[in-house]
């Protein structure tokens, strides 16, 4: 049977620009400044993987002082590093860039594009992921590695309970990975919307662009939260302000809220994107389509929403009261519909199928039952009074691997074997892809089941030993050996890769005869991922060209007229803006909840030491900005660029006059003593206009560039989509301080 | 040689059956179900989750119990089709289907369904669990969280100790937990559920025990570096038994008797002991550590990392570090062999 790629040699069309990384530099330095989409997302797989060595070192060292009661393999103080180290890296530095690789590679491929949509941005993302990576472990030199766990629950976090620099270093570390991991959520948002071949209505993207998308929507609600309660923790052990310091008026609480209204849907940023790989290759070795693509899709959907209701389920024990108790057991319950839904799904596109028993498929099987078993387990803990009695123990414990990485793991490997062959052109090994199977799934079992029973026994997570109580040794040691079969697992797997890479068979465009564009062209592909833009024609469009006969890549005479789309008008790098602006309204909602939550509880100083008439002036300024801007862009777009400029620089003197006056105010107010660390009103005033200010500095240096492209020429009607995207930016600064200011400034005077 | 396709792919063409992959699984699963049977069946009684001794305890317990049976028929379900399309669907003409409208709408809505029952009877039982109690001789309990220690004070019997809790069995006990420091969570399993300990507020904890006996417990929020030895001990006894216990901690400490003990006692008071530590009835008032006016009735030392014996006590003291490293203690191995074994005494007596 002949594949696509022997009927459709490149015959005229146009061929399109070729990608950024030309043939030119060669080697290491050719990867360094790479842009290209395939390279990033091969650097980031590989940097995971590392990471995953290093953070699966952690684990073992951690089973074998678990391994027996009261063992003295590493001190209290090593354990605690290892395990917050071990969390911490497999979160931030596995799980989530290498389902950033994996999108990076083949969304643009599966839509039929050329690259992301911010190519550059993605090389960003890449490599804040590296630095941030390296960031964190430098911790290990510097002799003040983080430890005190995963999610640094303050007031532990506070000094005087961590005095050494580790904390810090896991804030700063996360703080930069955090702005790589929003970018790639702009990035994959944008390219998916805009960037689809011809044809692909969003009932034919294939599900696991879907779930890249709804997952890109989830990255840039969710971190925004997690970098605004680090700031806020990092200000409170640098700058000495009281956010979550209970003995100067702080609430520890704070912390938690922000951090797990990141922290839940986190785990669904790692596990969707699972999800799609699954619903990729089921249906490619059960020969079946996908079973119910509407309702998976909207299931995929109703997942990312609910994901943000929820997050108080980590703390049902810190007493909460009924009320707030049960809404979130309700939400958390209901969660387990749509989730539900995708299993069931899967299970129908393998009822009545012609299975392939292939790896990739194995470890996609291994997820489904792993991930009921973890799932099942997530149920019991939305209901309240059981997580009372499970919550903080090695059942949670059991039940976060199980979905984790009896599930997003196992899925990713799945997704290794299935699209390996695509990006190095060679198939992995079947043979040792059977005992990696096999060993992984004894491992994991032995590893992990048994944790569920510990739990139940009474044994608390995070306990770098244990009371030689009846069982505990024995179930303890039988997990270390599991652990042991893992390693074993993946050493068998990275031989596999390696092997491949250099003898593995050549596998040619389409090895497993499937249906998804990225197996319509060479593998690897070339450059610039296809000879024209496909023309697409259902959810399976190289299968409607093998079966049918459909022309997936006409010439531009044959090719249909392109339908025009509502976004059309709208610049990628504009959409981008919005997009990230809406995660800065999560940013700034946690700084202004924090202000909201604390108004009200200090003596002096308080809201009353604040000149409500001085500011006013200055906000009126700053809100002329936006008026002068709107009238700047208006001139540009009559071709007037004398105008444009006469505007952009009035612009710019009201921002810099509003900055003036805000420096005059914190003057005024250092002068009276009203310092930032004095109480709780201070931390959060100063936090918030600080950040508001930096935004507004950020701003007008960018308002500022756009002044002097345009004296240079390079600033005109039709290629003003720069000035398009800061005034995005600079109106929604200014709408942020329309609420900073009301909530600040006016409210007082209400109330 | 080249090739531009897989063997995969020319094996699918070719057909035939895998045997070897269909034994396999089966293995498994019976290798699974018979470890799972042999786990379940043994271990029920041991495990601390199912064995509550309170009212609300056994509450719980009833939902954990149907949680589980709901859980299992859903996981039954699940592996059981998997391991039946795993089974019979090879080697076939696939079928084209795309979706089943009916189905799928069948499948979200039972699921719904259960789960609205789940939620509505965990409502129930978290209002039981946190309901007050009804009127009665309710035993009030201040528990406060330390790094790492537990200090229970009693404000209505004049009682302060550490690290075991002594409540009586058929009267409703109340439990307010705070913290000094950082966040500390109670977990007694066979109490039914835990509660965090939070500085700067209070939570409350309501129940009452049925069974005498005594039950472990453990610090189940990570609260730096000894959270692994922050573990407590329940000790349930009927009435009369409390009472007992109850007015023997109430009293001041036992004047020491004999010479070694008034050496140890006064060994006591002139190194820095009393400057953390509290003996009731004489100058050591230090409120750091814990209270160690009975301390010589407790079963353990350093909140369970010690048994309470002479000889761990006398290793405790020459050096905590050894067994608790990154407490406050310092060590007194400078002192001499009698000093020691003179304050041993002495702490030992303070039944």
């Amino acid at each position: 049977m002949a594949t696509i790629a022997d009927r459709t040699a490149p015959s005229g069309g146009t061929i399109a620009v070729p990608a950024a990384s030309s043939g030119r530099s060669r080697g290491v330095y050719a990867w360094i400044t790479t842009v290209d989409h395939k390279k990033i997302a091969i650097m980031y797989i590989v940097a995971s993987v590392i990471f995953f060595i290093l953070g699966g070192l952690e684990a073992v060292v951690m089973r074998l002082q678990l391994a027996q009661p009261e063992n003295h393999l590493v001190s209290p103080q090593a354990y605690n590093e290892l395990f917050t180290m071990h969390g911490t890296t497999m979160i931030f530095l596995v799980v989530m860039p290498i389902l950033f690789g994996f999108a990076n590679y083949i969304v643009p491929l599966q839509i039929g594009a050329r690259d992301m949509a911010f190519p550059k941005l993605n090389a960003f993302s890449l490599w804040l992921f590296v630095f941030g990576g390296i960031l964190l472990y430098y911790s290990f030199f510097a002799g003040a590695v983080p430890d005190t766990g995963w999610f640094s629950y303050a007031p532990l976090t506070e000094r005087p309970f961590s005095m050494g620099q580790g904390v810090d270093y896991w804030i700063l570390a996360l703080v930069v990975t955090g702005i790589g991991s929003i970018a790639t959520g702009v990035n994959l948002i944008v390219t998916v919307i805009k960037l689809r071949a011809p044809g692909m209505k969003p009932m034919r993207i294939p599900v696991f662009t879907w779930m890249s998308l709804v997952t890109g929507f989830i990255l840039i609600w969710a971190i925004p939260s997690l970098t605004a309660a680090q700031a806020m923790l990092l200000a409170d052990r640098s700058l000495g302000t009281v956010f979550f310091d209970e003995s100067r008026g702080g609430d520890p609480l704070l912390w938690q809220h922000l951090f797990w209204f990141f922290g839940h849907p986190e785990v669904y940023i790692m596990v969707l994107p699972a999800f799609g790989m699954l619903s990729e290759i089921i249906p490619v070795f059960a020969r079946k389509p996908i079973f119910g693509y509407t309702f998976l899709v909207g299931a995929g959907i109703a997942i990312a929403f609910y994901s943000f209701l929820v997050w108080a389920h980590h703390m049902f024990a810190v007493g909460m009261g009924p009320w707030a108790n049960a809404f979130f057991g309700a939400a958390s319950i209901i969660i387990a519909i749509p989730t539900g839904i995708k299993i069931f799904n899967w299970l129908g596109t393998l009822w009545g199928g012609s299975i392939r028993f292939t790896t990739a498929m194995n470890f996609c099987l291994a997820f489904i039952a792993m991930f009921t078993i973890g799932g099942v387990t997530g149920v019991q803990f939305a209901m309240m009074p059981l997580d009372w009695q499970l919550t903080d123990s090695y059942y949670i414990v059991a039940h976060f691997h199980y979905v984790l990485f009896g599930g997003t793991f196992l899925g990713v490997l799945g997704a290794f074997y299935y699209w390996f062959p695509k990006a190095t052109g060679r198939m992995l090994s079947e043979r040792l892809g059977k005992w990696n199977f096999w060993t992984m799934f004894a491992g994991f079992n032995l590893t992990f089941f048994p944790m569920h029973i510990l739990g139940l026994m009474g044994m608390p997570r995070r306990v770098y030993t244990y009371p030689d109580k009846p069982g505990w040794g024995a179930i303890n040691l039988l997990e270390t050996f599991g652990t042991f079969l893992i390693g074993v697992s993946m050493l068998i797997f990275f031989y596999n890769l390696w092997k491949s890479a250099r003898h593995g068979e050549i596998a040619g465009n389409d090895p497993w005869d499937a249906w998804t564009l990225e197996w319509a062209t060479t593998s690897p592909p070339p450059d610039e991922n296809f000879p024209v833009i496909p023309q697409i024609n259902g959810p399976r469009p190289l299968r409607d060209a093998k079966v049918s006969g459909w022309v997936l890549f006409p010439s531009d005479e044959t090719r249909p007229p392109a339908k025009p789309s509502r976004l059309d008008h709208i610049p990628a790098a504009v959409l981008g803006v919005v997009v990230f602006v809406s995660s800065e309204v999560i940013f700034f909602g946690g700084l202004i909840s924090a202000y909201i939550t604390y108004h009200g509880r200090d003596e002096w100083p308080n809201h009353e030491v604040l000149e409500v008439g001085k500011v006013a002036v200055v906000t009126a300024f700053l809100i002329a900005s936006s008026v002068t801007l709107f009238l700047a862009e208006r001139a540009l777009h009559h071709g007037n660029n004398r105008g444009f400029r006469r505007w952009m620089i009035v612009t710019v003197v009201f921002a810099i006059i509003f900055i003036g006056g805000q420096l005059a105010e914190y003057r005024t107010l250092y002068n009276d003593d009203v310092t930032i660390d004095r109480n709780l009103f201070t931390s959060t005033f100063f936090t918030l206009t600080g950040f508001h200010g930096l935004h507004v500095i950020a701003g007008i240096v960018m308002l500022a560039i756009a002044t002097w492209l345009s004296f240079r020429g390079e600033l005109v009607k039709g290629r003003d989509t720069s000035i398009r995207a800061i005034s995005v930016y600079w109106h929604f600064v200014d709408a942020v301080w329309i609420v900073v200011f009301s909530v600040i400034y006016l409210w007082p005077l209400v109330a | 040689m080249k090739r531009t396709r897989s063997r995969w792919h020319e094996g699918r063409e070719a057909g035939g059956s895998r045997p070897s992959r269909r034994s396999g699984a089966r293995a498994s699963f019976l290798l699974g179900a018979a470890a799972l049977a042999l786990t379940v069946s043994g271990c029920t009684s041991s495990i601390d989750s199912f064995a509550p001794v309170t009212d609300r305890g056994h509450d719980n317990l009833w939902l954990l119990n149907l949680s589980f049976i709901l859980i299992t028929a859903v996981m039954l379900l699940v592996f059981g089709v998997l391991g039946y399309s795993i089974v019979r669907f090879r080697n076939r003409t696939p079928s084209e289907r795309e979706g089943n409208s009916r189905l799928e709408i069948f499948w979200t809505a039972t699921p719904a369904l259960l789960l609205v029952v789940l939620f509505i009877l965990s409502v129930r039982t978290m209002n039981t669990i946190t309901s007050g109690h009804d009127a009665g001789d309710v035993v009030t309990i201040k528990a406060v969280g330390n790094q790492w220690w537990w200090a229970f004070d009693y404000p209505d019997l004049g009682i302060t100790t550490a690290n075991e809790l002594h409540v009586p069995t058929d009267r409703p006990v109340r439990i307010e937990l705070e913290s000094t420091d950082v966040i500390h969570s109670f977990w007694v399993p066979q109490l039914g559920w835990k509660l965090d300990m939070i500085p700067g507020r209070t939570n409350v904890m309501n129940f009452t025990v049925d069974t005498p006996g005594t039950f472990d417990g453990a610090c189940a929020e990570f609260c730096g570096a000894q959270h692994a030895w922050m573990r407590l001990k329940v000790i349930a006894s009927p009435g009369d038994q409390f009472a007992a216990w109850s007015s023997q901690q109430a009293a001041a400490a036992s004047t020491p008797s004999d010479l070694v003990t008034k050496d140890g006692e006064s060994t006591f008071l002139r190194e820095s002991c009393a400057a953390c530590h509290t003996v009731r009835g004489t100058a050591a008032q230090g409120k750091v550590g814990p209270d160690l006016t009975h301390f010589g009735s407790r079963e353990t030392i350093g909140a369970g990392v010690l048994q309470n014996t002479p000889a761990n006590l006398e290793a405790w003291l020459r050096d905590p570090q050894a067994y608790k490293p990154g407490i406050v203690m310092p060590g007194f191995d400078r002192l001499s062999d009698e000093q020691i074994r003179a304050l041993v005494e002495y702490l030992e007596g303070l039944k």
